[in-house]
């Protein structure tokens, strides 16, 4: 053989030694890549914080974690899935926005089984599976593990100077934003220039009007429920109300949902209504304690419930995954008892029904379950059809900047509900 | 002389080498790679957004093909019109403010003699170099209803009357949403301006000083002749971006309140991804470009450029 020859075979041998090295070496090592809807810093050192935790107790395993805005996570979704890539597990939005239409198009893998297999429905309940997974009713494609709640979060030593008991009834509410005007306190900062905040405002009345069996049927896009009925035009009535009053800040329309909270967050305001996703920055930023109430009944005949709840967004895993059973150990990981008391500890209200309660982290979080105890969970109407929700905060909008009345509102409501969401549109 | 056809195999380049090129070189040749590039990152997307246009799709499951229902919709959409309508008005404000504005500024700093002014130009031309969410979070302050600095001062001078919430008044937002855009766009039009004016032979206006031309005949008849052609690209540029406008919109009212700032590109996108119409807002794309070429189209021509060529 010639010297050329040889030289050529010896390079051939090194080079299929090292190609074929190289795989045999990383065969071990998997990423399981996890996306989450949540771009709040201290969540994603969270999620950050669950995903080591489980990576630490499987050697090779990283998971590798990337988090999305809502608008932008509702964007990219979709594109990856529809090119077969997206990621093996992700924390998605809940209904015919994300997971419904995911599963649907044969992305989401089926979790029915496997729910009963690794005893999920033990620990979260159905009736809140049932209602995020949208079009999919009888199958389950996501678990929801966390809830969110929408009430008043006040501050109590501007409640205290001004001797202000924590109100029973919509009147006692009503007396209290009058008697906070009348000191030159603004009542309630509510960030309308971002539309859905605003919304929230009229949700708690909406809420507070209405069976629970109304809020849960149109958010299930049951023709049988209407959105122009004497009890929506009585919540729409009474949101306006408040903003001609004054118990809503006149500036409502041009302050973003951030400004808004930064009202309340400085003592500008005295009240602000939103959802507990907030809670952690109201519970650490102002230099005052935070409490919160739930919204009292529009309709005092009704049960009282903690205005607008709802599980928020849910697991699922990538029918194109590559790394099935490693998916499913995250997801199992995800809803077990460790993770969730992580998820309890940092101020997220954990849909995990544990055998003991862990004590609340916050006083914050525990006004918030005692609310909830008292009064029970209802369900966020906010969660029904995009078309409709955008329909609402436009809608709002133009009716406290006085260009529709509370009549015109409902009526476009009950269209775009008919026309979009009924439709399965 | 007949105008040469593209596709004409003449010859441009001198013909045979020794490296035995061939003797005919098509103009073809030498804009293929561009051809290439073009078609495959405008031709083709245009054309399937014309395809998408003509189907309903919420970007995930199977679409359906209705033809031309998604136009019969368009036609109908009182939101689209009253986007579009905003963008009419943001176009015409824009042909006036900014232009005006960056013509006077360029005079005054190309034709007075003044200390600094290269120091003035820098400053009149940074706005157009932030980015637009930058100018949009610094009029987001600007405008704020409780602490921004139009309030602070109309209060701080006595004037609280006037302090408004300017981006929550749905008479004001849109004059306030394009005043933060004239902010940023007179830099690009001053700057365009001065280079035309200092292309501007000095002859002409000595000529006409001996002549005895006050300043304003020394505008009319020397420099708006000289800088014709610079202005009618600043204001096609300028009418089109107008058309376009989006980041600024959306990122201080995403429309609102109500649809009081809505415009035709943030439609798009909320009827593309927010509802997950992806067929509609493709249509609304296509309206919208439709639109802008026409405009264009008909400016150059009352412009006279076609029959100029001729």
């Amino acid at each position: 053989m010639h010297a050329k020859s040889k030289f050529m075979v010896v390079l051939l041998v090194l080079l299929t030694l090292l190609l074929t090295a190289a795989p045999l070496g990383a065969q071990d090592d998997v990423t399981l890549t996890f996306w989450f809807e949540g771009d709040a810093p201290a969540t994603v050192e969270l999620f950050q914080q669950v995903a080591d935790a489980f990576a630490a107790e499987r050697p090779g395993v990283t998971v590798e974690i990337t988090s999305y805005g809502f608008d932008d996570f509702l964007r990219v979704m979709p594109l990856a899935l529809d090119g077969g890539e997206g990621p093996d597990v992700a924390y998605v939005p809940w209904g015919l926005q994300a997971l419904g239409r995911y599963a649907l198009a044969g992305h989401a893998v089926e979790l029915t089984d496997l729910a009963g297999e690794n005893g999920w429905l033990d620990r979260y309940e159905m009736s809140d599976i049932r209602l995020t997974n949208g079009l999919t009713p009888d199958q389950i494609y996501g678990i929801p593990f966390e809830n969110v709640t929408i009430g008043v979060f006040y501050n109590k030593e501007i409640f205290a100077e001004l001797g202000l008991e924590l109100p029973e009834s919509l009147e006692e509410f009503e007396a209290i934003m009058g008697a906070l005007l009348d000191v030159g306190i603004t009542p309630v900062s509510v960030g309308g220039r971002d539309s859905w905040p605003l919304a929230h405002v009229w949700l708690q009345l909406v809420h507070t009007a209405m069976p629970i069996e109304v809020i849960t049927g149109i958010e299930e896009n049951d023709p049988a429920y209407r959105l122009d009925t004497p009890e929506f035009l009585a919540a729409t009535e009474k949101t306006l109300e408040w903003a001609q009053a004054g118990y809503l800040d006149p500036n409502m329309l041009s302050t973003g949902f951030v400004d808004a909270n930064n009202l309340f967050i400085n003592g500008d305001v005295a009240m602000n209504i939103g959802g507990t996703w907030v809670m952690n920055d109201f519970a650490d930023l102002p230099e005052f304690a935070v409490g919160f109430f739930p919204t009292p009944q529009l309709d005092p005949a009704l049960p009282w419930h903690a205005g607008g709840k709802n599980p928020y967004n849910n697991l699922m895993i990538n029918s194109a995954t590559e790394h099935m059973d490693l998916a499913i150990a995250f997801v199992d990981y995800m809803l077990g008892e460790a993770a969730q008391t992580a998820f309890w500890d940092a101020g997220h209200i954990t849909a995990y029904q544990f055998d003991e309660m862990p004590p609340p982290s916050t006083p914050l979080l525990a006004d918030v379950a005692a609310a909830n105890s008292y009064t029970g969970f209802g369900y966020n109407i906010g969660v029904t059809c995009s078309a409709l929700n955008l329909a609402t905060w436009r809608t709002l909008q133009e009716l406290v900047g006085g260009d529709i009345s509370p009549e015109e509102l409902i009526a476009t409501n009950q269209q775009v509900y008919e026309e979009d969401c009924l439709s399965g549109e | 002389m007949p105008a040469r056809s593209l596709f004409s195999l003449r010859p441009l380049l001198p013909p045979a080498t020794i490296l035995g090129r061939p003797k005919e070189v098509s103009p073809l040749f030498f804009i293929f790679p561009a051809l290439v590039v073009y078609t495959g990152f405008f031709i083709y997307p245009l054309v399937k957004l014309l395809e998408l246009s003509l189907y309903k799709w919420d970007g995930i499951l199977a679409r359906k093909f209705i033809g031309l229902r998604h136009y019969q919709k368009l036609l109908g959409d009182e939101r689209f019109w009253e986007a579009l309508s905003h963008n009419f008005y943001w176009m015409i404000a824009a042909i006036i403010v900014p232009v005006l504005f960056g013509l006077l500024l360029a005079i005054l700093l190309s034709r007075c003699s003044m200390y600094g002014s290269i120091i003035f130009r820098t400053i009149f031309f940074m706005p157009q170099v932030f980015s637009s969410v930058t100018v949009a979070l610094i009029w987001q302050w600007i405008y704020n209803p409780s602490y921004g600095a139009i309030n602070v001062l109309l209060t701080s001078i006595g004037l609280e009357q006037l302090t408004q919430g300017w981006l929550g008044d749905s008479a004001l937002v849109l004059p306030s949403l394009f005043i933060a855009w004239s902010w940023v766009h007179y830099g690009f039009t001053m700057i365009i301006f001065i280079a035309a004016i200092d292309a501007v032979d000095e002859v002409f206006f000595d000529a006409a000083k001996v002549d005895g031309a006050n300043l304003w005949q020394q505008f009319r008849h020397i420099l708006l002749p000289s800088i014709r052609g610079a202005l009618t690209t600043i204001i096609l540029v300028t009418a089109i971006s107008s058309f376009q406008i989006f980041d600024l919109v959306y990122v201080l009212t995403r429309g609102g309140p109500g649809d009081a700032s809505m415009v035709v590109p943030v439609y798009m996108l909320e009827s593309a991804f927010t509802l997950r119409k992806v067929g509609y807002g493709a249509t609304v794309a296509i309206a919208m470009g439709v639109v802008i070429v026409g405009f264009s189209v008909l400016f150059l021509v009352l412009r006279g450029v076609y029959k100029d060529e001729d």
